[in-house]
């Protein structure tokens, strides 16, 4: 096959894919996306901050074109793109990134809403002084250098940072398999753990990472924000992982007139970015997902940010704020991973062995920059030796080289004269005439006599580990009284995980379901009360030939389950029914749970949670051929979407009423005809929910079932006809029978009140709903209501118009607390 | 990613070319490959690990959407050079980091000969073949050295267990002290621990130099990986090398290497009369680099001094790197990263002319292993790839930073 190739290898795929891919996988690992744990820098952060000093550039110098500094770096240090090189530069400038800045930029370098930053060419940057921090005594052999990617120069290995970056500015970085999250912490604190850590050395690891903990309370993020719980934090400086909660600093204004409250956000999550902040919760107001925003403005200028959520009347501005921290990003989780190459490798480490491996590498720098300037004042005392030998045999030393032929016999002739170096007498050779003036010849003897001071030093610093480690300590003090600054993130205890529940206001809830399956809920308070014989107000606008079927009152907390008339269950959290206001339509039942085949809606019931064991409840359920059915509540606390079979229901026959109750109580069956039967809820006893029930009343012709009570002694039976006729009979008059029998009357189904369309168990300060075909509802006070006996005709409950009829009553929820009962102005 | 959706795949601008021009056509009812329209599909993509990256992605592309086209053979690796050796107007192109080794080592063996402190004298291809194994060595050693002790710490394990370290080293307690103690030095601290699982000792060491706390132990466990005992076989290959030795240059074949750069240098001693002022002067005497204190090691400055003369070199390091750094003497080496570097005719040249270049051909020898290692490395699970990752960390030769 020579035709192809001069040589062709065959090669396995697999073998190929490992090679290339760990190649490539390594690379990233060790040499791209991961910091170095000692100088919390990347390689390319660290060719940028090392390309600007050797082109010179410094804090206190002019500002250079980022084009030309990333030009520099791209060309000795970075072989790769110069849009990731641009990137990283303006990333090192940024305020909203960068906790402490280590790039002074000058021009458009973006911003916290996303925005980039202007182009290379019009961007200009420089060092700040922090990064000079962290590269002071960078020529003193205090790190390795290695040749750059083409050998024409050499580049740091790392760079001789005096205060733990890692920690201070964080670090973020997606590698292969593998990623690290280091979030950003304050210079002062972290600090003080260093310290903390150095002056805990040689006791057990508890001191040491007590003393740590002490002093570094958590991350510390350039936007502020607050933290919210501590468990998150010790976990990751424990472990080198965890996640904590950051959330936005938000305050509430009220406006001038005092009648709306507005959500003010001054702070974001870290790395969050504002104007999709803004864009998003828009969409979730539009989506109807938060409710009660009324307007969304970000008023942020040069002074600071400020965005602005105005609450609809009335809102409950923490409900609001919960539901925004919930759904979205002015909370977010922050998760730790404090990944960093450490000896070569990539490691997961907790905040001690970060901080420690940082005193090492302190320790080292300062070690190796002592003896370099150890080696550096040895060799200029040497010299200056030299030339002190020099002086003191000044006119001798005059002659000889006087005498000397070239400067090479002069310089042997010193070395062997007066016993100098090679390099001592080239001094000598080298010495300006003006040097032996008497004001001269004094300096170099002082010089000498500081010298040998300063060597004496060094040697000190480099024979004893405790002074060494005191060099280290005060310039770390030196670094934090220059750099520290006050904690922008506040740190506040966890308010303990909210459910959804926390963020729905606990409110009542009328809810509506019409004939045709739209359901909504409406505030209860939205309904005003009115005197029994009002003309109602439009409760729901329903659409042509629809009508409300039910009507429920629920707690916003409750779960509703809905019975359908062909006996299964379904879930529904109250909640989660869209609230569309009096006049609105509200949402096809249809679309919220999904109902199996033809079903109607029969009943609706509120749960609040379920109950312990030893206090049973029970679903009572009955159809309109007046069987009865009672179950165990628990059999219904695994909702599924698709629904659970609460009765066997006959064919023609369907489900009417769905109540819950103790297994004390008592059960009232009203009929259309208006009978009615009250037996002990113990004549029926528990079955499974698939099971098909007992008789509960015996019915005449075509009488049916139109109601299901569950009552007990004290309080009386409210029943409404058809024509807005009604009364209230005490339970009593009813009189106990068995299970199974014809029952007795109830009321009077004449011509004038038409046929019973409700019966509902009533106490006097309950109140009502009464709610008619064509939308109309009349709220009044059960007590309102004349009690009179039992088989009577009942008096006008609520003016109906030609053609409407009464389709359905109930009873508001009684209310425990006071004070929050409905207001019951009259009209 | 392996599974990338396929209008997203095929969204991709050198995809679709790539196919419109294979003419196959793509998907598993469409694809044909009777309709193939070139039959050698070679895959060129930069040397550096970027180059890598599109590379697993074209493979995995080709395996997963056109298995056939792998099964006949049709796919093929380019083999661009890494390096390029240019010596005055004489060019070289060199494969791969191995060959680039040697060849630099035979152009330094050339004119050179090593006295052994016994006193035999090596040159030629003898000491070409000692040099090579030399290096071999010192790789292995480098591999050695990623899980842990320190090179020094393994030379001397290997010189202290010869001919083989086994289990009656780590039995001997009395011995092993013995080394841990030789061990031990101002940055590290060496102390022996039981080892109960093989009812021995094993040394621990705490390596603080570098600025890293470092902790690894050197037990049967260590002695035993196929990396270690790879370098003990390869040790005694070179073990009769050691200590210091002459490398003697002989001759002048290299005239034009001693040339131009060194002049200057050499004379540099004398002519600082009177020129610069004396400050300079001894800043320049004083900066850092002492005669005794260079770091640089002797070698690579004996071989900038750039005399014929006799060096000594103190180890099989310094040796190596003699003659590497003699190698590279007058010759300018460039590292390739990208197909783009390359004038248009040296890239024919090197890498596609039919006459000259080498090429991979990929073939599937193992469907079910193929599959496997597609799924890891390129399936949507992280965790294995992660420990793919890490149980292969070590073996890697090609890092490029």
């Amino acid at each position: 096959m020579s035709d192809i190739a001069a040589s062709k290898v065959p090669v396995n795929i697999e073998d190929e894919m490992k090679r290339s891919y760990m190649d490539y996988a390594m690379s990233v690992i060790i040499g791209r996306a991961l910091p170095d744990v000692r100088d919390g820098l990347k390689p390319a952060h660290r060719r940028v901050l090392y390309g600007m000093r050797t082109m010179g550039l410094a804090s206190n110098r002019a500002y250079r074109k980022c084009a030309k500094i990333v030009g520099e770096v791209m060309g000795n240090f970075h072989p790769h793109g110069d849009a990731s090189i641009y990137d990283t530069l303006v990333r090192l400038a940024q305020e909203f990134n960068m906790r402490y800045p280590v790039v002074d930029g000058q021009g458009n370098f973006g911003s916290i809403d996303g925005d980039p930053p202007a182009a290379m060419r019009y961007t200009e940057s420089r060092p700040e002084a922090l990064a000079e921090a962290m590269m002071t005594d960078l020529d003193k052999e205090t790190v390795d250098f290695v040749p750059n990617y083409d050998e024409t120069t050499e580049e740091p290995t790392v760079l001789p940072t005096t205060f733990p970056n890692l920690l201070v500015n964080g670090s973020a970085g997606i590698a292969v398999g593998m990623a690290t999250n280091i979030p950003p912490h304050n210079m002062r604190e972290v600090i003080d753990g260093v310290i903390g850590a150095i002056e805990q050395r040689g006791q057990s690891r508890e001191a040491r990472l007590k003393a740590v903990l002490r002093a570094v309370a958590g991350p510390d993020f350039p936007t502020g924000g607050f933290i919210v719980g501590r468990q998150g934090i010790f976990q990751a400086y424990t472990t080198g992982r965890g996640a904590i909660t950051v959330r936005a600093r938000a305050t509430t204004e009220e406006s001038k007139k005092g009648d709306r409250v507005s959500i003010v956000i001054t702070e974001i999550p870290y790395q969050v970015n504002k104007k999709r902040l803004i864009e998003n919760i828009a969409e979730l107001v539009r989506e109807k997902t938060i409710e009660g925003i009324s307007d969304l403005r970000d008023e942020s200028d040069r002074d600071g940010m400020r965005m602005v959520i105005e609450l609809r009347r009335g809102e409950v501005p923490d409900v609001v704020l919960n539901n925004l921290y919930k759904h979205t990003q002015l909370q977010t989780t922050f998760g730790i991973i404090m990944l960093a190459i450490a000896g070569g490798r990539p490691k997961v480490l907790p905040l001690l062995e970060v901080i420690e491996n940082f005193i090492e590498f302190r320790r080292e720098v300062v070690r190796r920059r002592t003896e370099f300037e150890l080696r550096k004042a040895e060799a200029r005392a040497h010299i200056l030796e030299g030339l002190r030998i020099a002086l003191d045999h000044l006119d001798a030393v005059i002659k000889l080289i006087r005498g000397s032929k070239s400067p090479v016999e002069a310089r042997g002739g010193l070395m062997t004269e007066f016993t100098l170096s090679q390099l001592q007498a080239q001094a000598i050779l080298d010495m300006q005439l003006q040097r032996l003036t008497g004001l001269e010849r004094q300096k170099i003897l002082d010089e000498l006599v500081e010298l040998m001071k300063t060597v004496e030093r060094l040697r000190a610093i480099l024979s004893s580990d405790e002074l060494l480690m005191q060099v280290v300590l005060n310039e770390l003090k030196d670094v934090r009284s220059k750099f520290g600054d006050e904690r922008r993130t506040e740190i506040i205890d966890e308010s303990g995980e909210f459910r959804i529940e926390d963020l729905i206001a606990d409110e009542d809830m009328a809810i509506t379901v019409t004939n045709t399956g739209y359901i909504k809920r409406t505030p209860i308070s939205t309904y005003r009360a009115q005197r029994r014989g009002g003309k109602g107000r439009i409760g729901m606008r329903t659409r042509e030939e629809d009508y409300v079927s039910h009507l429920f009152i629920a707690s916003t907390h409750a779960y509703i389950m809905i019975f359908t008339d062909r006996g299964r269950a379904y879930w529904l959290r109250v909640h989660e029914i869209p609230d569309v206001g009096p006049g609105g339509k509200g949402k096809a039942i249809a679309n919220l749970v999904q109902f199996v085949g033809e079903e109607k809606i029969a009943a609706l019931v509120a749960v609040k949670e379920f109950p312990e064991q030893d206090e049973q409840q029970f679903v009572v359920m009955g159809t309109r051929k007046g069987t009865i059915k009672k179950t165990d509540l628990t059999a219904f606390s695994n909702p599924r979407p698709s629904g659970i079979i609460a009765m066997g229901v006959e064919e023609g026959d369907s489900v009417i009423a769905v109540e819950l109750s103790d297994g004390k109580e008592q059960i009232f069956l009203g009929t259309r005809d208006g009978m009615a039967i009250r037996f002990d809820e113990t004549d029926v006893r528990a079955m499974g929910r698939s099971a098909y029930g007992v008789r509960g009343i015996s019915l005449r012709d075509d009488d049916e079932v139109v109601a299901m009570e569950v009552v007990r002694e004290g309080g009386t039976l409210l029943s409404v006809a058809q024509n807005g006729y009604g009364k209230r009979t005490e339970l009593e008059e009813y009189r106990l029978q068995s299970r199974g029998g014809v029952g007795i009357i109830n009321i009077q189904t004449t011509d004038r009140n038409g046929k019973v369309v409700g019966i509902s168990f009533v106490q006097d300060d309950d109140e009502v709903l009464l709610i008619s075909q064509q939308g109309m509802i009349l709220r009044t006070k059960a007590g309102d209501i004349r009690t009179i006996g039992r088989a009577t005709q009942g008096v006008r409950l609520i003016e109906m118009e030609e053609g409407d009829a009464v389709v359905a009553i109930a009873k508001l929820a009684e209310r425990d607390e006071e004070g929050e009962a409905p207001d019951v102005n009259p009209a | 990613m392996e599974k990338a959706r396929f209008d997203k795949m095929l969204s991709s601008d050198e995809i679709k070319t790539m196919i419109a021009a294979l003419g196959t056509g793509i998907g598993a009812e469409d694809f044909d490959p009777g309709k193939l329209r070139y039959h050698r599909i070679i895959i060129m993509t930069d040397a550096d690990v970027d180059g890598s990256h599109i590379r697993t992605l074209l493979l995995t592309f080709f395996y997963r959407q056109m298995r056939a086209l792998v099964d006949s053979g049709y796919v093929y690796i380019a083999q661009p050079p890494l390096f390029r050796a240019k010596r005055g107007r004489s060019e070289h192109f060199i494969r791969d980091e191995r060959e680039m080794e040697n060849w630099l080592i035979r152009r330094a063996v050339e004119s050179r000969v090593v006295v052994l402190p016994d006193g035999r004298e090596v040159s030629g291809a003898d000491l070409e073949k000692t040099l090579e194994r030399l290096g071999q060595f010192r790789k292995y050693l480098q591999v050695v050295e990623r899980r842990g002790p320190t090179r020094d710490v393994i030379t001397a394990l290997l010189d202290r267990g010869a001919p083989r370290v086994d289990k009656s080293f780590f039995t001997d307690k009395a011995q092993l002290q013995a080394f841990a103690d030789s061990l031990t030095s101002p940055t590290r601290s060496a102390s022996l621990h039981p080892d109960e699982e093989h009812q021995a000792f094993s040394i621990v060491i705490e390596d603080r130099s570098g600025g890293y706390p470092r902790h690894h132990r050197i037990d049967l466990d260590f002695v035993s990986t196929s990396e270690f005992r790879t370098l003990a076989a390869s040790y005694q290959d070179v073990k009769g090398v050691k200590g210091p030795m002459v490398v003697k240059t002989t001759g002048a074949t290299d005239v034009e290497d001693t040339s131009a750069d060194e002049a200057p240098q050499a004379t540099a001693n004398d002519t600082a009369i009177g020129g610069a002022p004396l400050d300079a002067a001894t800043k320049l005497a004083a900066e850092p680099k002492l005669p005794d204190a260079s770091s640089l090691p002797a070698a690579v400055k004996a071989v900038a001094k750039g005399k014929d003369s006799e060096v000594r070199v103190e180890s099989l390091d310094d040796l190596v790197e003699f003659f590497t750094a003699a190698g590279k003497k007058g010759v300018t080496i460039n590292r390739y990263k990208g197909l783009g570097e390359m004038n248009p005719d040296t890239l024919w040249e090197t890498t596609m002319n039919p006459q000259k270049r080498t090429l991979l051909q990929v073939k599937a020898e193992d469907h079910t292993e193929a599959d496997l290692m597609f799924t890891t490395l390129m399936g949507d699970q992280v965790e294995p790839r992660r420990k793919f990752i890490e149980d292969n960390a070590l073996d890697v030769k090609n890092l490029d930073i």
